[in-house]
């Protein structure tokens, strides 16, 4: 039975349409939006894979897919990088078949390759399995519920801990203030340097904060306020749309940890996003049982399940996170290697994560 | 012969990993199949309630305590003494409700004082304590040429106004006559007192005062 679907290439002319059909559908994220889609293309050259999808023969889209063409060693993986998110928006109005249309991308992939659709419980897509689609956990997110007072928030979800270490922020000086992509890449390159993790280019973050403008947040935490002549000793950014605010990029400075710099950028993120009509505040991936995500738990916030959905299934490994956690144990003595402006932004193109 | 030999190694190596891939292969389609089957059937995990609908935090139990003025340790306790009290209250709160129904009845269907002369009334609270009989008779206080006795059978109390134009009765010392006759005692003012006896014996204490007074020239 032939599919009563079609996928068609995405092309610069189809900028209107494909934000059309994101800005129509409830659970569109930031990144499914042109400014990503726009910004990855420019940093990383990768081949964008992006598509519309109509009912064959049709002249409306019912659905957008986002993706790039992402060569390796065995072959080409089509993902959308460097995100949460990157599931299929398909038109709930239209009665679209989400079985035919995974279907129908999964046709796409050609001999030797791979689509990963990247997902979260909170959406409710089912119907990977039924299309064939194998899975990968690739983690949890928590996601925050700001459409109330911040002080209903902190006293409600943040846990006792949470608010102790807000007070020791705040009693030890520390103020946040908002700031540029900028000043915060030091603070981000630092981090990265400490980890040995690869760098995205600067260029990156200065081409996501001219597509998102108003809709990228960037706040750094410091010593004193703004009189102070001292390095920043923390910093997050934050990306807006459609009333969630997602934590894309947090970095702070080792030796300022005891003051909980951290807290306190994002008691400030939840706080700005409760005062500014921010619905829900999404902390991002992290690995249940890490320290990473019992310091988000403390904030508060249902957690929602993360995995990426492969076909062919027998290519699920290109969409495991595993090998880059074995790989953070030895990464940090190759530091100034993974790390080197040469060499560090290279890297991070293939790594896609 | 050893060109052979080397051939037929090649193709054995060759064999084996041929057979660890597929079965490598085969590992991989079986477990990503399963999870992305769990995914699908599990619709409860999915994460999707909004967080106000099922918040919890670890620090409820703290803000409890501090609610109670309790120990976190001491929570629990305190709450089986709050649902006792709120069970007890509820009961109480019943039984009002079908005491001021019957009340509310009979004060409908019941003669009225002569508002022109003296008069005395006696009202029995079966359940009543000294608290429903202070109000009953302060309530009655309103009523200037009338003598009200309230006794209360749940703790065995009773309270007595007397009006502002009433003469030759004080309220002390009509009390003061109901309880003795139930062996106890009472004491107060010219216009308001309150006393307690047997309770079993309250309401006949009290309707031999009334008969006293009606001896005496007031109405019933």
């Amino acid at each position: 039975m032939p599919n009563p679907y079609e996928i068609r290439p995405v092309t610069a002319a189809d900028r209107d349409r494909w934000q059309s059909v994101v800005a129509a559908h409830p659970s569109a994220t930031v990144f499914h939006t042109w400014a990503w889609l726009t910004a990855v293309d420019a940093a990383f050259g990768y081949d964008p894979d992006h598509y519309l999808v109509y009912e064959t023969g049709g002249s409306d889209p019912v659905g957008a897919v986002p993706g790039f063409s992402i060569a390796g060693l065995d072959g080409r993986t089509v993902v959308n990088p460097f995100c949460e998110y990157g599931f299929p928006l398909l038109d709930a109005d239209a009665d679209v078949d989400p079985v035919a249309v995974l279907r129908a991308l999964a046709a796409d992939v050609g001999p030797l390759g791979a689509r990963v659709l990247k997902d979260a419980g909170w959406t409710g897509n089912r119907a990977y399995n039924a299309a064939g689609y194998g899975a990968v956990r690739t983690g949890e997110v928590i996601r925050l519920d700001t459409d109330r007072p911040f002080e209903e928030v902190r006293e409600r979800s943040f846990t006792g801990e949470t608010r102790r270490c807000l007070r020791s922020a705040r009693d030890g000086g520390v103020t946040v203030r908002p700031a540029s992509v900028e000043e915060y890449y030091p603070l981000y390159l630092a981090t990265m340097e400490r980890l040995g993790s690869p760098q995205f280019p600067e260029r990156f973050f200065r081409d996501l904060a001219g597509e998102l403008a108003d809709d990228l947040l960037v706040l750094v935490a410091e010593l004193g306020g703004e009189d102070t002549d001292d390095d920043p000793i923390g910093g997050i950014l934050a990306l807006d749309y459609d009333g969630v605010r997602m934590i894309w990029s947090n970095a702070s400075r080792r030796d300022a940890w005891d003051l909980h710099p951290n807290h306190r950028l994002y008691a400030a993120t939840i706080e700005d996003a409760c005062e500014t009509g921010i619905e829900v505040v999404d902390f991002g991936r992290s690995r249940p049982e890490s320290g990473v995500h019992d310091f988000k738990q403390g904030f508060g916030g249902q957690p929602s399940p993360l995995a990426s959905f492969v076909t062919p299934p027998h290519r699920s490994g290109r969409a495991s996170l595993e090998g880059y956690g074995k790989a953070a144990a030895v990464a940090e003595r190759f530091s100034p290697v993974f790390t080197h402006p040469a060499v560090g932004p290279r890297l991070k193109r293939f790594i896609h994560e | 012969m050893i060109r052979k030999r080397l051939r037929e190694l090649v193709l054995v190596l060759l064999l084996v990993a041929v057979v660890a891939y597929y079965r490598r292969r085969e590992k991989t389609v079986r477990e990503s199949l399963t999870l992305s089957q769990g995914w699908a059937a599990d619709g409860s995990d999915s994460g999707a309630t909004p967080e106000s609908a099922t918040a919890t935090d670890p620090s409820a139990l703290t803000r409890a305590a501090s609610v109670l003025d309790a120990s976190p340790e001491e929570v629990p306790e305190r709450v089986e003494a709050l649902d006792r009290k709120v069970r007890e209250l509820t009961t109480d709160l019943e039984k009002a409700r079908r005491g001021w129904a019957d009340r509310w009845w009979d004060a409908r269907t019941s003669e009225p004082p002569n508002a022109e002369e003296a008069h005395v009334t006696v009202v029995d609270l079966p359940d009543g304590t000294l608290a429903d009989a202070e109000a009953l008779a302060k309530a009655a206080l309103d009523d200037a040429l009338g003598i009200t006795i309230v006794t209360a059978g749940g703790d065995g109390t009773l309270a007595v106004a007397v009006g502002a134009d009433v003469e030759g009765e004080t309220a002390g010392d009509v009390a003061r006559e109901v309880a003795t006759a139930a062996g106890g005692g009472a004491g107060g003012g010219p216009d308001f007192a309150t006393g307690g006896g047997e309770a079993d014996r309250l309401p006949d204490a009290a309707r031999e005062v009334r008969d006293r007074l009606a001896d005496d020239g007031f109405a019933t």
